[in-house]
């Protein structure tokens, strides 16, 4: 699997990271014990500063995506684990609430939201 | 070692050594990666505009004549000075070649870098991309390999060992060219190290070799990401693999050759041969290596330039532009960067980020070894 990263973007490095490995899960391009690089050689191949890396991965492990073992380096964790749930639905509802506040505040209705979420459940699901 | 050799021999080093030196400069803008050129990086449709040609035909006519040069001249000094000057002719003629290469590299570097601004090459962002987790892409022979290397150095000790008692009681050290042998020592145990620790130095070179192969970032290019990871992967374990053939090779030719000889098993004049043989082995093979993959692997795929594989626009845009790192184009400094070995720009291998402090201890560490084999051995 590829992750790509914008150096000039505005959102951070290590959560461009945090979002490609999410985004390789969920695409099952990243499967459950599939071994991810140790933050030194991702941050070499990437160019970008070590500890840039480890919070991805610190963000990532906190969420229970990836599992990180001595010896081993980062493993991407079974799906639904246990700890995979309370903190990453918080999240998504605080970003959904973030969205939703700002679509009203550009005027658009519920209506108009639930087709933009069927769409990229759509792209994502491929119903 | 006759006449005939040693004049066989002078003639050949007087061709080759400085052409040794001037093919691989000559090849390298056709070798790079397509997002390069004379080091500076552009979009991979400049390797087909017209100026860029031109400069690339200007660079081979100019070092190809300049080996030329240095050629016709060591056969003069050979006429008028004889063998001596014609080695010392060609020694300096192969040092000249490879600073006139580098003069017009830097002369081509300052002219694609004008025709770079009048195109408007700009790169809009900074994108990167690395592979994670098991890839199709093949992976570099591992470390593990070098014991090899420790094998060949027990053979040789057990050579020196077991053929002891055949060693004559003066030993030759060192025969120049003519057959003559110039330096002896006295036969005692301690003669059989010599031999080991110029194979053990000779060694410690490779395997350094290969551990910068490992360490190095592996480039992958945001546009081509999965072909260019494959590419990079087959590239990097042929060099992995030539470096712990040749790596052996070497070492085991030198170690062993010079202890055949010390034992007075081979002649040091064979010796000498083999191992004129196994360096231009080693050296037309990783040519012909350089010609065959390219730097990062860009000659693994057959493809134009600039018309890669679902790239709608023809190449004409560039993910990143990181010239502002590249000294002249050749010289990597980027303190930002964790990364200590990374991929040439304008050649084929591996160049150190030499703003880590890590890199000047590495190449201090190898200056040690290196330069202190010769001192041991003149101070024993």
């Amino acid at each position: 699997m590829i992750i790509d990263i914008d150096a000039r973007s505005d959102v951070p490095i290590y959560e461009q990271l945090r979002r490609g490995v999410i985004a390789g899960i969920a695409n099952d391009e990243l499967a459950p014990g599939d071994r991810l690089p140790s933050v030194r050689a991702l941050a070499v191949d990437l160019g970008v500063n070590l500890h840039t890396v480890n919070k991805a991965y610190a963000l990532l492990r906190d969420d229970g995506y990836i599992t990180m073992r001595r010896g081993s380096g980062a493993v991407v964790a079974e799906r639904g684990a246990g700890a995979a749930d309370a903190p990453g639905d918080a999240r998504i509802e605080g970003e959904l609430h973030r969205l939703i506040l700002e679509h009203k505040a550009g005027g658009g209705d519920a209506a108009a939201f639930l087709d933009l979420v069927r769409t990229q459940l759509a792209r994502i699901y491929g119903e | 070692m006759n006449a005939t050799i040693a004049t066989v021999a002078l003639l050949l080093t007087v061709l080759f050594l400085p052409s040794l030196v001037a093919v691989p400069m000559v090849l390298t803008p056709w070798l790079t990666d397509r997002r390069e050129v004379f080091g500076v990086t552009v979009p991979p449709v400049a390797h087909r505009d017209q100026r860029i040609r031109t400069l690339k035909t200007g660079y081979l006519r100019a070092v190809v004549g300049a080996d030329a040069a240095c050629v016709v001249c060591s056969f003069a000094a050979w006429l008028l000075a004889g063998a001596t000057g014609a080695l010392w002719a060609a020694g300096m003629a192969t040092v000249l070649v490879a600073v006139l290469a580098v003069v017009a590299q830097q002369a081509c570097r300052r002219k694609v870098m004008t025709v770079k601004r009048e195109r408007g090459w700009v790169a809009d962002g900074d994108l990167r991309a690395a592979a994670v987790a098991e890839t199709a892409a093949p992976e570099p022979l591992g470390f593990g390999w070098e014991s090899l290397q420790a094998v060949a150095l027990a053979v040789t000790t057990l050579v020196g060992v077991l053929g002891y008692d055949r060693m004559p009681d003066c030993v030759p050290m060192h025969m120049d060219l003519a057959g003559h042998v110039d330096s002896w020592a006295v036969k005692s145990p301690a003669v059989i190290w010599y031999p080991v620790l110029v194979q053990l130095v000779m060694a410690t070179v490779m395997v350094v070799c290969h551990a910068v192969l490992l360490r190095s970032r592996r480039p992958v290019d945001p546009e081509r990401p999965a072909s260019s990871a494959y590419a990079y992967g087959v590239y990097a374990r042929a060099w992995s693999v030539y470096l712990v053939v040749v790596g052996l090779l070497v070492a085991a030719a030198m170690g062993l050759g010079f202890q055949l000889s010390l034992i007075g098993v081979v002649g040091a004049g064979t010796v000498g041969v083999l191992l004129a043989l196994v360096a231009v082995v080693a050296v037309v093979g990783a040519i012909g290596m350089g010609v065959r993959y390219g730097q990062n692997g860009s000659r693994v795929f057959d493809e134009d330039d600039g018309d890669a594989a679902g790239d709608g626009d023809g190449g004409g845009t560039m993910p990143r532009d990181d010239d502002r790192y590249w000294i002249g184009g050749v010289i990597y400094w980027n303190r930002d960067d964790p990364a200590v070995i990374v991929p040439k720009r304008f050649g084929i291998g591996w160049t150190c980020n030499f703003a880590r402090p890590g890199a000047w201890a590495g190449i201090a560490a190898l200056l040690v070894v290196i330069i202190g084999m010769p001192v041991v051995f003149a101070l024993l």
